[in-house]
């Protein structure tokens, strides 16, 4: 029996203007943002993207044949859902090729106002089966599902090979706890979500102190990770603080590894998935560039002889070294804990 | 102009030389990158303090935006809402965009103390400025000094050895570094520069000729 390799576009994040142009320069098929706004889950300050600069990055991508996602990934609240609504509205005017959508009261919005925009389903919306997938194609009209980080290969070959949506998948960059737009652990500590704020530890949670060298994390006053002098530093999330427990101290919850799929690409090729996603619209143009130009050149050996693919050295190792913890991990993709 | 006269002591002043100059590049990277051009993308950060320093404390600029621009100082009891601490490389990556803050920020090079939320806005304004220094410095310098600043924002830190050197060997006479226009700063500092890089040919071709005698030793 012979296999059916496909080809996915690489789908990069920018959290700026720069970035989105070393995304495309470096090779990205799509880019996809946010508005400066709590439409999108990554709502840092100073990050992300005014109308004018969408309006600037549409243009420079289409020029470039590359293509642009808006994501309008939050929840919006009981008050006022105009924000989120009107993000939608702007990228359908300035001509985005998709929105990412987690909210169904946004997707029905968007199927309503703009039936030509094409849908997309976020992680956030934690689909994570056939059926669920079903349900938003048919109710919503989308064309696009992104898959939480919880499934093992395997289930993502399933569920292509039965669905007749697009499917995408996260292939590189941080990892949460994977459980994507219903992680409340921010919220626990400092009132602000990822899910419906946009953030995860919000900067105005966060304090870092540095005594002789040993640096404390703290978010809203408490504790949540000390790293020796010569030790890496890493995001200051709950889900990767050290904590003890059992008489232990450590990473209760997660370690802070990234994801990277490089190695397993021809069995995500197999899988017949459309995209490729890499995490990251918190970082600079020169990590987009990196890492895009890394998995560029990847996607294309691999699509050139999926049989003879091994992922190189040097791609692995550019990777790691911008990455968080310095270490990856292909996370719950070659799990056999499911 | 104030002149800063050799320090009597050679030992503190061969320490502070090498900050002052860095000190002065940081200063004219960050008036250049906020040039009236770019002032509007300051507003966000608005009546904020910031204190630049390196660890070992050699280097500390305290800048402070307002809707004029920003402004710098060498030192001042003010307290700072954010604090950003680092390497001059870091300092400068930062300013300049030429690393990824984040990665800095992972192998220690890199700490931000205070207020995370100005000190976050800071960063992601640098990382939206789409400019390339090289090129504005060149035009503005010309290439010759362009190059130089380029190569001492660059190399600051194993610079500091080869200055030390050339100043314990010559005194050199520095233009006060604050209060003096844009202008004069850089005339200062590339007056200093030029200076610098004549004394290390000097050096080098020195050290090169005392050296000869040696390797042929080792050589025979």
């Amino acid at each position: 029996m012979t296999t059916d390799y496909r080809k996915p576009e690489l789908v990069c994040p920018a959290g700026n203007l720069p970035a989105l142009k070393a995304a495309v320069d470096a090779g990205g098929d799509t880019v996809y943002l946010g508005f400066r706004n709590a439409s999108n889950a990554r709502n840092f300050e100073g990050l992300n993207f005014s109308r004018e600069e969408v309006e600037e990055g549409i243009q420079y991508a289409h020029d470039r044949n590359a293509r642009v996602f808006v994501a309008v990934n939050t929840s919006p609240g009981p008050r006022n859902i105009s924000p989120w609504t009107s993000s939608i509205d702007i990228a359908s005017e300035l001509g985005a090729d998709a929105v990412i959508i987690s909210d169904i009261a946004l997707l029905a919005y968007a199927k309503e106002n703009h039936p030509n925009l094409r849908r997309h389903l976020s992680v956030q919306a934690s689909a994570g089966n056939y059926e669920a997938l079903e349900f938003y194609a048919r109710e919503f009209g989308i064309q696009r599902a992104v898959l939480p980080r919880i499934l093992t290969l395997d289930a993502i070959r399933e569920i292509c090979s039965k669905s007749s949506l697009e499917i995408e998948i996260f292939a590189s960059g941080g990892l949460c706890v994977m459980a994507e737009g219903r992680c409340w652990l921010s919220s626990y500590i400092t009132g602000d979500s990822p899910n419906m704020n946009g953030v995860c530890s919000p900067a105005h949670a966060v304090r870092f102190e540095q005594e002789n060298g040993t640096l404390d994390v703290k978010l809203d006053g408490m504790l949540i990770n000390k790293f020796a002098p010569d030790e890496a530093a890493a995001y200051p999330t709950l889900c990767k603080g050290r904590f003890e427990a059992g008489g232990k101290t450590g990473h209760v919850m997660e370690a802070p590894y990234s994801l990277n799929t490089l190695e397993v690409l021809p069995e995500i090729f197999a899988a017949g998935v459309h995209g490729l996603k890499i995490e990251g619209r918190q970082r600079s143009k020169h990590y987009v560039r990196s890492v895009v130009s890394t998995w560029r050149e990847a996607v294309d050996v691999c699509a050139s002889d999926p049989h003879g693919y091994v992922a190189k050295k040097e791609w692995m190792a550019s990777l790691n070294a911008t990455s968080e913890g310095g270490a990856h991990t292909t996370g719950a993709y070659e799990d056999d804990w499911r | 102009m104030l002149k800063l006269k050799i320090l009597p002591q050679p030992e503190v002043f061969l320490q502070l030389l090498p900050g002052m100059l860095q000190a002065q590049t940081l200063e004219l990277l960050l008036g250049h990158i906020f040039t009236s051009s770019r002032q509007k993308y300051l507003q966000p950060i608005s009546g904020k303090r910031f204190l630049f320093r390196t660890p070992d404390g050699e280097i500390e600029l305290f800048m402070c935006v307002d809707h004029l621009g920003i402004h710098i100082q060498p030192h001042t009891q003010e307290v700072p809402d954010v604090t950003i601490s680092g390497d001059l490389m870091a300092l400068t990556a930062l300013c300049l965009g030429l690393e990824d803050t984040d990665s800095l920020f992972f192998s220690r090079r890199l700490l931000l103390t205070g207020d995370t939320s100005t000190g976050l806005m800071f960063k992601n304004i640098l990382a939206n400025l789409d400019f390339d220094l090289c090129a504005e410095l060149e035009l503005k310098l010309g290439k010759h000094t362009a190059d130089m600043l380029w190569r001492m924002a660059t190399q600051a830190i194993n610079a500091v050895e080869f200055f030390d050197q050339q100043v314990a060997r010559a005194g050199i006479v520095v233009g006060e570094r604050f209060g003096l226009s844009p202008v004069e700063k850089v005339k200062s500092l590339e007056t200093q520069l030029h200076s610098l890089n004549e004394k290390h040919v000097a050096l080098k071709q020195r050290l090169e000729r005392r050296h000869r005698p040696d390797r042929a030793k080792q050589a025979a």
